[in-house]
């Protein structure tokens, strides 16, 4: 049995794994609660409406008999992701989950008790919430979570469409989300202006500042439904009308940018076809990814598939993609592979790197050699290394120097890079992988490799 | 000293205010959208009820 470490903060309960399988362990402070609302029908009709993680009572686990009133069983997410991993629609979407769940509770005398971006999590390409405790009965009181949810969600998707998209970075090192008082920093001065923005982080922010290190017990006066759903209401208009202006960079327009001719690209495809059909694999990691174009061929045959990439723009096409088609095995996030996600929160165990969260069967690494070697430094045995740490199989498509795509990141650099070759390659990487095959893609000069860990 | 304030009451209170703010804005956007209708053809929209 191992216990989920960021469960710390919640008196209600905690996840534990145990066998492969996922956890909650329901305390007796909060089993009253859960048994009105099992016996109100919430759950199943959340749960049954595609807005809830899935659960099952079971019986009791032992050694924890003491701690714990009840035990479910949970669906398992095939691949935890982070807010500062979304694109600018998973975070509205997940935002639209965390309102639509919360108008629904209202309506049933229940509320949130936390509007957190991390009990949101994308599975079957859709954004569901996961924590099963998150639920309280509510009075006519002002929605408790208010003011989380304006950091967790409005600033960050505020601040990405007015100020820059790479402020979701913050986000890295704000685990409770946007402080108001930065956002008020950041976002341009006319947007306050707009009478909703002005209510939801103008007018919060003064009104923090206002009542903050005051030694007083405030009351709250009575809040109704109707005046709850008013302030809901307006926060999801405001959300749904939030849309990135423009959405093309660099790397945008990818893959009609590249060196492949019809028959290089036929030819790879091939390849990667031949190892998704024949490779027993659960979970693929696409390192540097784009917009998902070869993450697709193993997601189209039920393998979940993670495609990692540092471009936002990328991502958000990818996942825009993802939603027009209703796939439901890929899930596209931001993550630069130089710089890649750190672990934060408590100990640094709160949020944690892509490798503590899951070991995947297979890493992609298609045409990305060049860009660690040459535009950052990495070295061959470096970038081996940190692959080794994180799969058991790996495809790697080298590009040698040669290549008119290396040569378009060499053409500026002093720098000699005889030594970027494939024998240096092929030294460098026998250390921790052996060569299961090795193919020249048709009218290229590149190799696709399949390297199984040694 | 900032570790003893409690962020959370501002926003409790900002509720308030903000709801009877926004009350107008909503029946100014409820006219608005109304005569709308007569010109626009309505999109279909998934809004907030589940």
């Amino acid at each position: 049995m191992v216990k989920e470490f960021s469960s710390f903060r919640d008196p209600s309960g905690f996840v534990f794994y145990e066998e492969g399988k996922v956890f909650r362990g329901i305390t007796t402070h909060y089993a009253g609660i859960f048994k009105q609302l099992t016996d109100l029908g919430i759950y199943d009709e959340l749960i049954k409406k595609g807005l809830l993680v899935k659960h099952t009572v079971t019986g009791p686990r032992l050694g924890l008999s003491h701690e714990l009133d009840t035990v479910l069983e949970v669906e398992k997410i095939p691949f935890v992701s982070y807010p500062y991993e979304w694109s600018f629609s998973q975070l509205k979407d997940a935002a639209l989950l965390t309102l639509r769940l919360q108008n629904f509770l209202l309506d049933k005398k229940f509320s949130l008790k936390d509007a957190s971006a991390y009990n949101v999590q994308f599975v079957h390409g859709k954004a569901i919430f996961i924590d099963t405790l998150s639920f309280e009965p509510s009075a006519n009181t002002p929605w408790k979570a208010y003011r989380q949810f304006c950091q967790h969600f409005l600033a960050p998707l505020l601040l990405m469409r007015y100020t820059d998209i790479r402020c979701q970075h913050l986000l890295k090192s704000f685990i409770d989300g946007i402080p108001l008082d930065t956002a008020v920093n950041l976002l341009p001065w006319r947007l306050r202006f707009k009478p909703s923005v002005y209510a939801h982080i103008y007018l919060q922010q003064k009104f923090s500042a206002r009542f903050s290190g005051k030694n007083e017990k405030i009351a709250v006066k009575e809040f109704s439904v109707n005046s709850q759903k008013r302030i809901l209401d307006n926060l999801f208009d405001l959300v749904t009308g939030l849309q990135l202006k423009d959405i093309d960079t660099e790397w945008g327009d990818y893959y009609s940018n590249t060196n492949y001719d019809d028959k290089a690209l036929a030819h790879k495809k091939e390849i990667l076809e031949g190892i998704a059909t024949n490779g027993r694999l659960d979970n693929v990691w696409d390192m540097g990814g784009n917009t998902g174009f070869f993450s697709r061929i193993f997601s189209a045959k039920g393998i979940n598939t993670v495609c990692f990439d540092v471009d936002p723009v990328a991502v958000e096409k990818n996942y825009l993609q993802v939603k027009a088609s209703k796939e439901t095995n890929l899930l596209p996030l931001l993550f630069d592979a130089v710089n890649p996600s750190p672990g934060i929160g408590w100990a640094n165990r709160e949020r944690k790197t892509i490798g503590e969260r899951m070991q995947p069967d297979l890493i992609l690494s298609l045409a990305l050699i060049h860009h660690l070697f040459i535009t950052y430094n990495c070295s061959f045995e470096m970038i081996s290394d940190y692959l080794a740490s994180h799969a058991g199989l790996l495809v790697m498509e080298f590009v040698p120097l040669e290549d008119s795509q290396t040569q378009k990141l060499v053409m500026n650099r002093t720098d000699n890079y005889d030594h970027y070759n494939i024998e240096n390659f092929e030294a460098a990487f026998a250390k921790n992988w052996s060569v299961t095959s090795k193919t020249l893609i048709n009218n290229t000069c590149r190799h696709m490799y399949v390297l199984t860990k040694r | 000293m900032l570790l003893y304030i409690d962020p959370g009451s501002g926003s409790m209170i900002v509720q308030a205010v903000a709801a009877g703010f926004l009350s107008l804005l909503f029946y100014a956007k409820r006219i608005i959208r109304f005569i709308k209708s007569f010109f626009v053809k309505k999109k279909e929209e998934t809004g907030i009820n589940v």
